[in-house]
Order: C-alpha cells, then structure tokens, then sequence
C-alpha cells in the first residue's frame, strides 16, 4: 500500500532523514518509533504531500505522491503532530469544513459522515462548542476526526495520543486497532510511547538520526535481541 | 469549486470573530466623522456665498464635487489601515497555527486556496465599499444643494467601483505579504509600508519630469481613482487594477506552491 524507496530530506546543510526504505502492506498497523528529532515528522510530512523530498519516492496504492498529489492525498487521513484545529470554529463547523474539502458529499451526507467521524473519535456530546473552548485532549481528537473523513484508505497519525488522559489514550487505541482490524486501512502512526506500540502494532519501524535503525515484527525483535523492547530501543538510539 | 469551501471557511471566522465587525464599524464611524466635516464646511461655504450675493459661485456648490467625492478620496488612505488589518491572518496565521498543514494536505489546488481566501476578502470589500453609499443616500432623502440640486448618482457609482477595485488590489497585495511570513504582525507591516510607498509616488511624481514622470504617475493607484471618482470609468483604470490584482495573486500562488518543492 505504501512504498518508500531510498527518501532522504535535507534542510539545507541538516539531514533530517537520509535514505531509508520501507514498506507498509494493506491493512497493516505499522508504529514508527524513534527519538525525538529523529524524523518522523519529516518522513511523515512526505508521505501525505505537505513536504517534498530531496531525493528518493513515495508511492501510495501504487501512485506516486510527487507525480500525483491530488490523487494519493484523497487515499489519506493524516493528523499532523499539532491538531490542525481553527479555534474560532465550532467543531461542527470544523469537521464540515474539513469535509468539504475532502469532498465528502454536501447538506445531509456531509452531516451525516461529521457525525459518524465525531461519534468515532468520541466528540459527538462536543460539536456545537468552539474549538477555542475545549481542552488540548479533545482538540487531539477532533484532529483524529477530521483525519477519519471519508473513510480513508491509508492514516498516517503522528503522535496521536499526546496530550490524553490515561481513560482517553485506552479509547484513542481502541479505535485505531478497530479500524485496523477491519483490514480496509493501513494505519502508520508514530509514537515515542512503547507501551503503545506493544498495544497497537502488527510492526514497528525505528528510525534514529535520520536513519532505519529497524524494521520488524515486535516479537521478533525481542526474540533477536533478547531483550524487551524498552532496551533494544534504548540501544538502537544510542547507536 | 474547491475554492469556495476556503471561502466559506475564511468569511466564517471573519463574521464568527470580531474582526469583520472591527474593521466595518471604525471605517464607518471615520468615514462618518468625515461625512459630518465635509457637510459643516458645505454649510459654511454656501452662507459665505449667499453673504456675496454670488449665484454663479453657488452655482458651482454641488453634492458630488464638495461633499461625496472628497470623502470617498479621503476614505481611500484609511484602506492603510483596514487592508492590513483585514488581510494580516490570511496565510501567517494558518502557518503560525500549524492549520496550513492541512491545506496542504488535503485533495485541494493550491489555486483553489488563493482564490478562495481572495473571494473571501472581496466580499469584506463589497461590504467597505458599500459603507460610504449610506452618504449619498443621506443628502438624496434629506438634503437640496445650494443651487436646488440633488445627488447625482452617476459619479457616486463610479467612484465606488473604484474605490472598490483599489481595495481589491491592496488585498491582493496583503494577501502576498501574509504567504511571506508566519508573523501576522510582520504581514501587517510589510503591508502598510507598500501600501504607503504606492499612495507617496503621485508625490515623488511631481518632483520627476519627462518619462520617469509618466511612469511613476501611471502606477501610482491613485492616478487611477481619480477619473472614477470624478465619474469618468476609463478602460485603461480597469487594465491596471486586473493587472495588478492578477500579479499579485500570480506571486502569492508562486510562494504558496514554493512550499510543495522547498
């Protein structure tokens, strides 16, 4: 479903990612680790066409985000690091706002599809408030909605968890390991939380300085190294 | 029709805040103030000229050329004020609140952006150019000239049409300096500072001769207000606020669509 080949992004004289190749199969849940600073971000803002590359390709289903962004951005759902939230809208007016420019339908389908993308993301009881007003938990998951408007193909969620309380984060991976279970999406998120990973993920994909540090099934892993995930992460860092 | 969801959006936070209405109530109360200087001096002026037992000269006294016509040139240096006020927040803020992420991210043209955050500032423009209409229509209701003449309607449209395409064009401009930075105050200024340079030129014209002086008058906006406001729409007015107007949008597109390959 997603193919990364050779991608490397340079800030003029700063490698942020350098080379690195992965893939990810329809319907997997994959979790990219790694420290902070180690490009996650970057590689993720690639990935949905926020971003362009230095050099290497990305394709999603088989298209090239490069040659054809309006194409692969219609296949993806992504919630960037901060909630892309206008506080001077309600969240009714956000998430329809949203969905129009994803074109998902107009008057009573677009309703309909806020509504069923709120109930998802469990702000339904909070649409007529303004974004201004409710806590940095819920603006989290208003921008998990609006990643979720029409049913995309492929999410890419970028630290998804932060900024929850412990009651929300169990809600927040419920979710996500429901909608990858049903194997219509293909779900990247990044995280620096193993204990989600452990949770959520088929497979993880750690990056540190910029670099694929590993790329393997999470039992797997701790079987090569012998040792929990925790330390193998810690040394993988450090390398 | 993409651009008209970011339209929507825009005029929603525009008319949901307190900008919208900050911006049109301070240009109509100073659009007032004037109204209310311009009327004492028509007064004034028409009693000086009854004392002198001149009927030529109040003659001469007529709403479009003593009172609407100044207000609406006055009017247009205020637009110094409002433009960058209203077109601070067009892109600076969506970077500053990381919301520009995603614009970029969504199935959307970068053209569809510009032209709907443009379509949503004309529509605050047909507003502000509006605002001064309520004066001609004062004089119409209540008022007869010295000479026993009402408001002449004819030049009043025009200079709105004007006033109304300069508006344009400054937000168009305003709009550029807002993809330029994620400052909000940064656009602001940058703003105000071309906006005042363009309405200085018809003075660093009178200083220049031969070509140089054509030039410089030929694209000072000013030089192209005056004729409509005096009632006259020349063609060549029209051409060089399209021009402009398409310039700029042309350049915010060019900085907007630089952040897909930076």
């Amino acid at each position: 479903m997603i193919e990364i080949k050779n991608l490397t992004k340079r800030y003029r004289e700063h490698v942020a990612v350098s080379d690195i190749s992965f893939s990810v199969k329809k319907g997997e849940i994959v979790g990219f680790l790694g420290p902070n600073g180690a490009g996650k971000s970057t590689t993720m803002r690639i990935l949905v066409g926020c971003m362009p590359a230095t050099s290497g390709t990305v394709t999603v289903d088989g298209i090239d985000v490069f040659d054809s962004p309006l194409e692969t951005k219609k296949k993806i759902g992504y919630l960037p690091e901060i909630p892309p939230v206008y506080l001077d809208m309600t969240v009714r007016e956000y998430l329809a706002f949203v969905g129009r420019l994803k074109k998902a339908g107009r008057g009573r389908a677009l309703k309909a599809e806020v509504e069923r993308v709120a109930t998802l993301a469990g702000v339904d009881h909070i649409l007529p408030r303004l974004i201004r007003n409710v806590s940095k938990g819920y603006r989290q998951r208003v921008g998990l909605a609006q990643a979720l408007i029409n049913d995309p193909e492929v999410l890419i969620l970028d630290e998804p968890t932060v900024g929850l309380d412990p009651i929300q984060i169990e809600q927040v991976r419920k979710l996500i390991l429901e909608l990858g279970n049903s194997g219509r999406h293909t779900i990247i998120l990044s995280t620096h939380i193993l204990s989600e990973v452990k949770a959520t993920c088929d497979r993880i994909v750690m990056i540190a300085h910029g670099k694929i540090a590993a790329d393997a099934k999470i039992e797997d892993l701790e079987r090569e190294h012998d040792a929990p995930l925790e330390q193998i992460f810690t040394q993988l860092a450090m390398a | 029709m993409n651009f008209i969801a970011i339209a929507r959006k825009e005029l929603n936070i525009y008319f949901s805040t307190v900008i919208a209405y900050a911006g049109f109530g301070a240009f109509a109360f100073l659009m007032g103030l004037l109204f209310v200087g311009q009327l004492n001096r028509y007064q004034l002026s028409t009693q000086y000229m009854l004392s002198r037992q001149q009927p030529e000269l109040l003659e001469r006294l007529n709403f479009n050329d003593e009172i609407i016509t100044p207000i609406l040139s006055t009017g247009i240096w205020m637009f110094l004020f409002f433009v960058p006020f209203l077109t601070m927040k067009l892109f600076a803020e969506e970077k500053s609140n990381r919301t520009f992420e995603l614009l970029m991210s969504a199935p959307i043209r970068t053209i569809d952006l510009i032209l709907g955050k443009f379509f949503a500032v004309s529509v605050l423009m047909i507003v502000m150019s509006a605002i001064p209409l309520i004066f001609p229509l004062i004089l119409h209701v209540y008022g007869t000239g010295a000479n026993g003449s009402g408001v002449e309607w004819a030049p009043v449209w025009s200079g709105t049409i004007v006033v109304f395409l300069l508006g344009l064009m400054f937000c168009s401009l305003g709009m550029l300096f807002s993809s330029l930075t994620e400052s909000q105050i940064v656009a602001a200024l940058l703003t105000f500072a071309a906006l005042l340079i363009s309405f200085m030129l018809p003075i660093l014209a009178t200083r220049l001769e031969g070509n140089w002086r054509e030039l410089i008058e030929f694209v000072a906006p000013a030089t192209h207000v005056r004729r409509g406001l005096q009632g006259r729409l020349f063609l060549e007015d029209f051409v060089f606020f399209a021009t402009t107007i398409f310039t700029f949008l042309f350049l915010t597109h060019r900085v907007v669509e630089s952040h897909r390959w930076r």
